[in-house]
């Protein structure tokens, strides 16, 4: 979190992950381009290029898409979240180094613009063997752009949370046009199975994570769904939640993170200010409720962000009978400071 | 963490040698790109530009996307000293030219009579036949298809990719037929016309009209 802007924040953590990032980049790119060239000895140093480039933007895609549901369905992946931009940025740029180097391969040095040649090259539209593949990869790469451009968290509140991440949310649209670029491009001309298992195995997995991680949110959320009507709602035991852990529930459509800390107890909104993260899954370290999603931090008793930072989320009203915590579904306006209920 | 780590990097190091692996195997061809030697012989223009060196029948391209059409005379067998660079697949080779290398290197030539062997019908996929012998490879298939037109439109002599060999395709005045074979790079067509021999060069002299797309 920070109140002004850098154009690029690296603290020790996000340098040894763009360090294994790049790492591994480079180790998949020799990895595929050195097994090509001996394994086939025809093949182009170009063509493995092209090759290798698109195999590694669909597969850290992938990456990038299960990185989300897995977190929800097991907190150990959340150190792969916390600078999954940069992730973001590096699959652009790979993806990015694919498009310019087929755009020379295959459109450049002859009677027409290569761009030209690129956009009208292949008409056949209402064939699909024959259908243009390629703008399909291009309209990816456009949206793929517009996110990472828009990746810093100057754009994040300059549009707001919410139309950002409406935006980021592109990133299943352009996974769509990939799967049709792939599927109607190199999977006709690659006779191979595994390539056909290997593209519905990355299919299967992403949206069975996302299945997964949508059904366990589903089941919280009428485990503890409630209707705003007012009045104090149970959650649970003061016992059952774990110090400086919070316990979830939902009411009106709004999820409602319950936190224990020093006998106390608080509630505010679960949704993090900056990018929606979960902050009932994170825990309070040094006073404040941490998201686990990027370290932004939250008062527990006001919602707001400890000075100069100015978050703020909703806070929740609270009270314990007989040990019982409960709370009131109606939010009260973000940072609003309430006075935590003690645990006798 | 730290095995998950280990594990997404081996596991990504796996995929890509499998992945390496797995790739359709490639024609045996081969470029000397950048590699220019001296070539003396008899070019001809038509049917298709070539000419004969040492014995052999190189067919003659330009660089990049291009034909060599602009850089010898039509309608002529001619001496000439230029340097080019050697593509080759299987018995078929090709120059292509270093702009400005191309010079008459004595008077009129007499030109090889092409053989007919009569009319064929042939069903294959379209393609250029620069990249089909070996300036990309694999210089066919879908993902070749625009890469395949744009080298026809530019030129290069169209050619039809049928019964494990290359049949090169002129009209049937042998003018070139850039502009009526583009359209179907890299798709499946049947085609039809009179078959003759240029040393072992087939080319196929066919009416435009009589392609149909399987």
């Amino acid at each position: 979190m920070s109140l002004h802007y850098k154009a690029i924040f690296w603290n020790p953590v996000k340098k040894q992950y763009d360090l294994l990032l790049a790492g591994g980049v480079l180790l998949y790119l020799a990895a595929f381009t050195v097994a090509g060239a001996l394994l086939h000895p025809a093949a182009t140093i170009e063509t493995l290029l092209i090759r290798g480039l698109a195999t590694c933007a669909f597969l850290l895609l992938h990456l990038i898409l299960c990185i989300g549901p897995l977190c929800r369905l097991n907190p150990r992946f959340l150190p792969l979240l916390y600078n999954r931009r940069h992730l973001g940025v590096t699959m652009f740029l790979i993806a990015l180094a694919h498009a310019i180097f087929s755009i020379v391969q295959f459109h450049s040095l002859g009677d027409t613009n290569p761009l030209v040649s690129l956009l009208t090259g292949n008409t056949r539209f209402e064939s699909i063997p024959q259908f243009p593949f390629e703008l399909l990869g291009l309209a990816a790469l456009v949206i793929l752009f517009l996110m990472a451009a828009t990746s810093h968290d100057f754009w994040l509140s300059l549009l707001t949370p919410r139309v950002w991440k409406q935006l980021h949310m592109g990133v299943y649209l352009a996974y769509g046009l990939l799967i049709g670029h792939v599927t109607l491009g190199a999977l006709q001309s690659e006779t191979n199975p595994l390539f056909v298992a290997i593209t519905a195995a990355g299919i299967t997995i992403v949206t069975g994570l996302h299945l997964a991680a949508g059904w366990r949110e589903r089941r919280l959320d009428q485990a503890f769904d409630w209707k705003v009507s007012g009045e104090f709602v149970p959650v649970c035991p003061a016992a059952e939640i774990p110090a400086n852990r919070a316990k979830m529930l939902s009411a009106g459509g709004e999820r409602i993170a319950v936190f224990r800390y020093d006998n106390k107890i608080s509630a505010i909104s679960n949704v993090c200010q900056h990018q929606n993260g979960p902050l009932g899954e994170g825990r309070i370290v040094d006073g404040c409720v941490v998201c686990p999603w990027h370290g932004y931090q939250y008062l527990p008793d006001s919602g707001a962000s400890p000075p100069p930072f100015q978050e703020k989320v909703a806070t929740y009203r609270t009270r314990i009978d007989s040990g019982v915590v409960y709370v009131d579904p109606r939010p009260c306006p973000p940072g609003t400071r309430l006075e935590p209920s003690r645990i006798e | 963490m730290r095995t998950t780590v280990v594990c997404l990097l081996g596991f990504g190091a796996l995929l890509a040698i499998l992945l390496a692996a797995g790739q359709r195997p490639f024609a045996p061809s081969k470029f000397e790109f950048g590699v220019f030697r001296i070539y003396n012989g008899i070019a001809e223009q038509t049917p298709v530009p070539s000419m004969i060196s040492g014995g052999e029948r190189y067919l003659l391209v330009g660089p990049g996307k291009r034909g060599a059409t602009e850089m010898a005379p039509p309608g002529r067998a001619l001496p000439v000293e230029l340097q080019g660079s050697l593509i080759e697949r299987g018995s078929t080779r090709m120059l292509e030219v270093l702009p400005g290398s191309w010079k008459p290197a004595g008077p009129e030539g007499r030109s090889t009579p092409a053989v007919s062997e009569g009319v064929h019908t042939f069903t294959g996929e379209i393609v250029d036949s620069k990249c089909y012998l070996g300036v990309m490879n694999p210089g066919e298939g879908k993902v070749h298809r625009q890469c395949a037109a744009r080298c026809i439109s530019g030129g290069v002599p169209a050619a039809i990719a049928a019964n494990g060999g290359l049949i090169l395709l002129t009209g049937p005045d042998d003018r070139p037929l850039s502009r009526e074979l583009s359209p179907y790079a890299g798709e499946r067509v049947t085609i039809r016309g009179e078959l003759i021999r240029l040393g072992q060069l087939q080319i196929l002299r066919a009416d435009p009209a009589s392609i149909t797309r399987e």
